[in-house]
């Protein structure tokens, strides 16, 4: 499936009125699981190779594996029919973007997106990035890269200011992080986080029209009970 | 295990002494700064990050499994580097993918002597270190660790972030404690305020202070980090909070060796550089060099240079004719030094000076027993000059039968020695020089035409100095100041009528004859001042001297010096005799016999000519 041809399928699936949702996949069988869920995506990760009772996007930040390398290793999930993004951990210091984006095409994915995203760091953590150049700007120049080379790309973003780079940068669809709650808790459908969202709509409409809207969930229940939005949801944890 | 470490603080803490630990990515690292003094290593899979190039930070990110990653190299490039010297291992606590007991079962096969918690979630903070506690994924589990790993004999020594953490780690019975603000080495990041050292001090004073109210024998350090990065920030810290001794790593290892890397690539790049531009100015004072002896601004003498210039650097044979005393020689070494033979070997032959009998010996060489008084093998002049420029000065006096030896040697390139059968091949550039008319010897039968044409590629003529007079001025300033070089005294000066009486004069032993009245009038002149009476006689009646009369039709450019013809002669015959009793390893017999003269006579000869003294 090239870019294109996940452009239109994502798109008349987020037209289409039905319930139009992506989750993480990391293990065998994970991929015809969530096809058969109705599933619209999958997005490879590591990080439900260890606990669901932590959000993939936050686990994944996490010392305990190589993030891009495991992406790899489970390539046969992208062997089903619907669009199967790979997760790029693009703050990888031991690999050079381009060289990775072809190894994740010859693994036969057809999109990527920047999971996990330091964009979830703050304070000393994410300090630390920016001073050694591991920020967020690096998952922006890797969608950029991505795009030239023809993937389709879906963004994580937590702000509208990172929502518009990633448009600029070529984004096909942007992914709302809501963040993490200062308890330490997910945030999850809260007024709070829908004006955040709206906001994110706005920004990203200032410059495409076409760009597909999600939003991240880590509520398990809302997914049993079926998302019952009409803009997209991909849900932080594995299927 | 553990008692071994405890001991080695104990003995420090005893003596006053402080500890001091390096935290390291590599064996090598590890031995070194053992060996400078260190007292215990930390392998941690931040010194794997930093060794290879990456903030060690970054060992906080999905970029490794940091237990995987550090447990190799500690067992098998560390250990076996340290002499039984202390090594603690750096563990991720939290990880999911590892047991705790599996962890340390394994820590305490290899031999490692103790367990630190790096990466640590101590790292974080804010909503994403919440979130990490709420998961189960947070300090608390480290302290577990740590507990665990106690009670299995193992050293102790965490990183503690906070006083809560240092207190509860206390409580879990480590044996010693790391307070780390977790700071970066350097500036600190923008937009947030620079710790000092007070306030970092003060800041591990109350982790200390809060580590030994529920342990009082807690041994505490701390990490070099943010503003602690020079000996005199570290002696500061401890004399401030008390600490039994202190950490470092990119303070002890990436840094220094940065540096000292960084440092040492720009000398040999320097060296390098030098290196070129040595030879460069080489070339260059070669050039100049080259020039430096040819003197005069005239219009003869700019288009001499003209011709040099272009033909230094072509690698043709080159004729040049000039009455004697003109720079020939000069204008040879111009050539060789301006060409791209210049760093190789230049050798004139005085084809003159060398008994005929002799100098095909010379040129081409012989081999042992080629002829009577030959008692070794001998290279010829041809190879010495080999990839380098041989001048064969008065050409015209070559023998009939040499000169088809070396049209031979011209033509193909190649040589045999006398004696030998073996071709060497060879490699060189001609110039040859007379000061006679080459034609007119050819027309009279005395030199071959092929070998004319042969050498007269390009033909140079060094003009009389009566042609150019115009550069006397230039001349004598030149020779004056050699002069007052060679004879260590002021440079002298010269009367106007001695200037004017060298004006006058014809010069027809050119510019060699002008240097040799100089040097004399220099040396018996008074008070440095040249006047006419201290000038040769011939000089000093120019208004009289007359060209004289040539010996021989052939010679269109008179070789004699008017003003010393016995001279001229006699400096031909003591070179003659040295030139042949060099080559007959001063046998005064045989160069006699080659001489053809007495034994006696050339004894005599010898005196005369202050030869062998």
């Amino acid at each position: 499936m090239d870019r294109k041809e996940m452009g239109d399928f994502l798109a008349a699936g987020a037209a289409s009125g039905n319930p139009f949702w992506g989750i993480a996949a990391s293990r065998e069988g994970d991929g015809e699981k969530a096809t058969a869920a109705g599933a619209s995506w999958i997005t490879v990760t590591h990080g439900g190779m260890f606990d669901h009772r932590i959000p993939a996007s936050a686990i994944g930040l996490l010392p305990y594996a190589r993030a891009n390398g495991e992406v790899l290793e489970r390539c046969n999930l992208a062997r089903v029919s619907i669009p199967v993004l790979a997760g790029v951990f693009a703050s990888d210091q031991f690999t050079i973007v381009e060289r990775l984006l072809d190894e994740i095409r010859r693994a036969g994915y057809h999109g990527v997106q920047n999971f996990p995203s330091v964009g979830l760091a703050e304070g000393r953590f994410r300090d630390f990035l920016h001073e050694t150049g591991m920020d967020y700007d690096r998952e922006v120049d890797m969608v950029r890269q991505a795009r030239e080379m023809e993937f389709y790309v879906s963004a994580l973003v937590f702000s509208p200011e990172q929502a518009e780079e990633m448009v600029v940068a070529g984004a096909d669809m942007v992914v709302f992080h809501p963040g993490i709650s200062a308890d330490g808790e997910f945030r999850g459908k809260s007024r709070g986080t829908l004006k955040r969202y709206d906001e994110i709509i706005a920004a990203v409409r200032k410059h495409s029209s076409d760009v597909l809207l999600t939003r991240l969930a880590f509520d398990r229940e809302t997914l049993e009970s079926g998302p019952g939005l009409t803009s997209g949801l991909q849900y932080d944890h594995n299927i | 295990m553990k008692q071994s470490v405890r001991t080695l603080f104990q003995e420090s803490a005893d003596s006053g002494a402080k500890l001091v630990g390096a935290a390291v990515g590599s064996g090598m690292a590890a031995r070194h700064l053992l060996a400078g003094g260190a007292d215990f290593i930390l392998i941690a899979s931040g010194g794997r990050f930093r060794i290879a190039g990456v903030p060690s930070f970054a060992a906080y990110t999905p970029m490794a499994n940091a237990n995987r990653l550090i447990m190799e190299p500690a067992i098998h490039e560390v250990l076996p580097r340290v002499g039984g010297r202390p090594v603690i291992i750096g563990l991720c606590p939290t990880d999911p993918t590892y047991n705790h007991d599996d962890l340390l079962r394994t820590v305490k096969q290899a031999g490692i002597h103790g367990v630190n918690n790096f990466p640590s979630i101590g790292f974080y903070d804010g909503a994403l270190r919440r979130l990490y506690e709420n998961a189960g994924y947070g300090y608390s589990r480290e302290v577990a660790f740590m507990a665990a790993a106690a009670k299995a004999g193992l050293f102790t020594l965490p990183f503690v972030y906070s006083e809560d953490e240092a207190r509860a780690m206390a409580e879990a019975g480590v044996d010693a404690i790391c307070a780390n603000l977790n700071l970066p080495v350097g500036p600190p990041p923008p937009g947030t305020e620079p710790v000092t050292v007070a306030e970092a001090s003060f800041a591990f004073t109350k982790m200390f202070a809060a580590a030994r109210k529920a342990k009082p024998d807690m041994y505490c350090l701390f990490y070099c980090a943010g503003p602690i990065s020079t000996p005199e920030d570290i002696d500061a810290v401890l004399q401030n909070t008390g600490a039994d001794g202190y950490m470092g790593g990119s303070v002890m290892e990436r840094i220094p060796s940065a540096a000292a890397m960084e440092e040492i690539s720009s000398q040999y790049k320097k060296i390098i550089h030098l290196s070129h531009e040595n030879k460069h100015l080489r070339r260059e004072l070669i050039r100049k060099k080259g020039f430096d002896e040819i003197v005069g601004q005239s219009g003869v003498m700019q288009d001499l240079y003209e011709v040099v210039n272009k033909v230094a650097d072509k690698d043709v044979s080159v004729l040049i004719t000039g009455e004697s005393g003109t720079g020939k020689e000069l204008v040879v070494k111009a050539i060789h030094y301006n060409s791209r033979r210049s760093d190789q070997p230049f050798i004139k032959v005085n084809c003159a000076a060398i008994p005929e009998a002799l100098l095909e010996s010379e040129l081409f060489g012989h081999t042992k027993g080629a002829f009577t008084g030959a008692s070794g093998d001998r290279m010829g002049l041809f190879q010495l000059a080999d990839k380098g420029t041989l001048f064969l000065d008065e050409i015209g006096e070559m023998s009939l039968g040499t000169q088809a030896k070396l049209l031979r040697v011209i033509q193909q390139r190649e040589l045999q020695r006398i004696g030998s059968d073996r071709v060497i091949k060879l490699d060189f550039r001609l110039i040859v020089a007379t000061n006679v008319n080459l034609r007119e010897v050819v027309t009279q039968g005395r030199f071959r035409e092929d070998l004319y044409y042969r050498l007269n590629v390009v033909s140079i003529h060094t003009p009389a100095l009566r042609t150019h007079k115009e550069d006397l001025p230039v001349l004598v300033s030149h020779f004056l100041r050699r002069i007052a070089e060679k004879l260590e005294q002021p440079r002298c000066r010269l009367e106007p009528e001695a200037l004017d009486a060298l004006q006058a004069y014809d010069w027809p032993g050119n510019v060699r004859e002008l240097e040799h009245a100089l040097e004399s009038a220099s040396v018996l002149c008074s008070d440095y001042v040249i006047q006419l009476k201290h000038l040769p006689s011939a000089v000093r009646n120019s208004n009289t001297t007359t060209p004289p009369p040539t010996r021989d039709s052939t010679r269109l450019f008179p070789d004699d010096v008017a003003a010393q013809p016995e001279a001229r002669h006699e400096m031909d015959e003591a070179e003659k005799i040295r030139a042949t009793l060099a080559t007959c390893g001063w046998r005064r017999d045989q160069a006699a016999k080659l001489l053809g003269i007495s034994r006696k006579t050339l004894y005599n000869k010898m005196q005369r000519f202050k030869i062998g003294n």
